[in-house]
């Protein structure tokens, strides 16, 4: 288990993180949500310790043990394509990275050769990254993280410009992880991903821990607190703009987050034909606009 | 750590293999550096004679080419890296980015070394200059390594902080250019100062003198001590970034 406690971080006059605890699983995948300049890129390298915080600690527990982990421990993708040398082939990349956290070629190259076949990209082993896709190059990044035997998987952005079919792709992966009983730490903006892949969530704004659960129980908890309104035909964004307790869910579907009572004077103004009005599980979106996006 | 070493020189091995045209035109011009100066000196010399052996001229020529190839080894190694968005992995290597640095610098340091040798060789045959090894000149290279290692880190915990140091590069080459050559003329008090006596001792191990112990003494001691004087330097430099979150970016 990972222990984040009580993070602070500053630079200059900018607080960029206000006490920060939250707790990594193994077997789980818990993703920090929050909008740019929030602070999930800082507290993930305060985990790495490429960055040292003012205050506070980051502990890896190991029964009664509990200890500072070391960067070698973990496997880690940074935002973007800064993960491997592009000059290099995907198998000297992995000799390389192997080699500095004290693997041998022959132990590296099996195992990244391994999780290389599960992602398809075996027959890519000696290309050069550059002439590589971007997804192939993630998937890539992805497969040597693995291949370093980490305790767990650090991913910044994991899906930041990927295609759809790659990132429905890097979801599997992902999702094959945790049942293999990794644990991850995920920052991203792909909420859509991100509501399917995690178990946890917490919202981060400014700094500061917003709200943190179980992803399921969280949606759930605000399907109770609102209701969601099917239209006839879709809607711009007039209704969102009537009221800030309204959030676009679809096209034509909008998502209430209030009490009956409130919602019932709104409906009259809507100038929209509501064709149904139900308890529904709002998507993460909602969630994270209504948590995180109001007070932007 | 031995692997952590190989890696290194795996990866060197590599990049020299790959962009061998580059390789060997910088060691042309190398050669050509030397053999330019040789000729502007007799440009301006009146008679047939420079009044210089060139002997140990090429030989300090070789320990300046060495000295430069190690101290600027981290330096660009950090500028690189950071342009590859890369260094934060290095600094997840084991033991840390101070130590995976170190042997990147050693690595280099000891692929400059084989540069010196090709580029001293063929000026050698060229200017009819005779060498005469020593049996112990490879430990009289050692304190000039180690100087020139700890100069590496110092510079290198610049240019982890500023990100950008060719500047600075510019200006400490061209100081040392004079500098090392004035060590042509070797006083006994000229072995207190920096890089001195691993230059003499470079000098000495090709001439064929007997070993030099009080002169090894001073350099070895000088050595150690650029060296612990760079990891400080360089220790606080990585401290400071990761506090101020500028690690791997400019």
């Amino acid at each position: 288990m990972l222990r984040v406690q009580e993070i602070y971080k500053r630079f200059g006059g900018l607080e960029a993180l206000k006490g920060v605890s939250l707790i990594l699983r193994s077997g789980e995948i818990l993703a920090l949500l929050g909008p740019n300049g929030a602070g999930k890129t800082t507290l993930l390298k305060i985990m790495l310790g490429l960055l040292l915080p003012e205050r506070g600690n980051v502990l890896l527990v190991e029964g009664e043990r509990a200890r500072p982990p070391q960067g070698h421990e973990f496997g880690v993708l940074l935002e973007g394509s800064r993960n491997l040398y592009m000059n290099l082939s995907l198998l000297e990349n992995a000799l390389y990275f192997g080699g500095i956290r004290g693997l041998s070629p022959r132990s590296i190259r099996p195992r990244f050769e391994g999780w290389l076949e599960r992602f398809n990209l075996s027959d890519r082993l000696h290309a050069p990254l550059a002439s590589l896709s971007r997804g192939m190059q993630q998937k890539g990044a992805l497969a040597l993280a693995l291949a370093l035997d980490p305790r767990f998987l650090l991913l910044d952005e994991p899906t930041l410009g990927l295609d759809p079919v790659s990132r429905r792709e890097f979801e599997k992966i992902i999702l094959g992880l945790r049942e293999e009983g990794w644990g991850i730490f995920l920052t991203s903006h792909d909420l859509v991903t991100v509501e399917r892949v995690s178990d946890r969530v917490a919202f981060i704004r400014q700094g500061a821990i917003l709200k943190e659960g179980k992803t399921r129980a969280l949606l759930s908890e605000r399907a109770r607190e609102g209701y969601v309104l099917k239209f006839r035909e879709p809607i711009g964004q007039q209704v969102a703009e009537l009221d800030p307790r309204f959030s676009p869910e679809a096209p034509d579907r909008m998502i209430f987050l209030g009490s009956w009572d409130e919602l019932m004077p709104l409906l009259s103004g809507l100038k929209r034909e509501v064709i149904e009005v139900s308890r529904g599980v709002p998507s993460l979106e909602t969630l994270f606009m209504d948590l995180v996006g109001r007070g932007k | 750590m031995f692997w952590q070493l190989w890696s290194e020189v795996l990866l060197n091995w590599t990049l020299r293999k790959r962009y061998w045209f580059n390789e060997l035109a910088g060691l042309l011009g190398s050669i050509l550096y030397f053999y330019a100066i040789i000729l502007g000196l007799k440009s301006l010399s009146t008679g047939d004679d420079l009044g210089l052996d060139l002997g140990p001229l090429l030989l300090v020529f070789a320990a300046f080419n060495l000295t430069v190839a190690t101290f600027q080894s981290i330096s660009y190694a950090i500028q690189s890296e950071v342009g590859q968005g890369t260094l934060e992995h290095l600094a997840l290597a084991r033991g840390g980015l101070l130590r995976q640095l170190l042997l990147r610098a050693f690595v280099e340091g000891l692929s400059g070394l084989l540069w010196a040798f090709f580029t001293m060789l063929p000026l050698a045959l060229i200017l009819g200059i005779e060498l005469k090894p020593a049996f112990w000149w490879p430990l009289g290279l050692l304190p000039l390594f180690l100087s020139s290692l700890g100069f590496a880190l110092a510079m290198g915990a610049i240019a982890l902080y500023f990100k950008r140091v060719e500047g600075l590069f510019t200006i400490v080459q061209f100081l040392f250019l004079p500098y090392f050559f004035s060590l042509v003329r070797f006083d006994p008090w000229k072995a207190y100062l920096p890089f001195a006596p691993g230059v003499q001792l470079l000098r000495l191990g090709f001439t064929g003198a007997s070993f030099p112990f009080g002169l090894a003494e001073i350099g070895f001691v000088q050595g150690f001590l650029f060296l612990a004087a760079g990891i400080l330097a360089m220790a606080w430099a990585y401290a400071r970034v990761r506090r101020k979150g500028i690690l791997g970016r400019y």
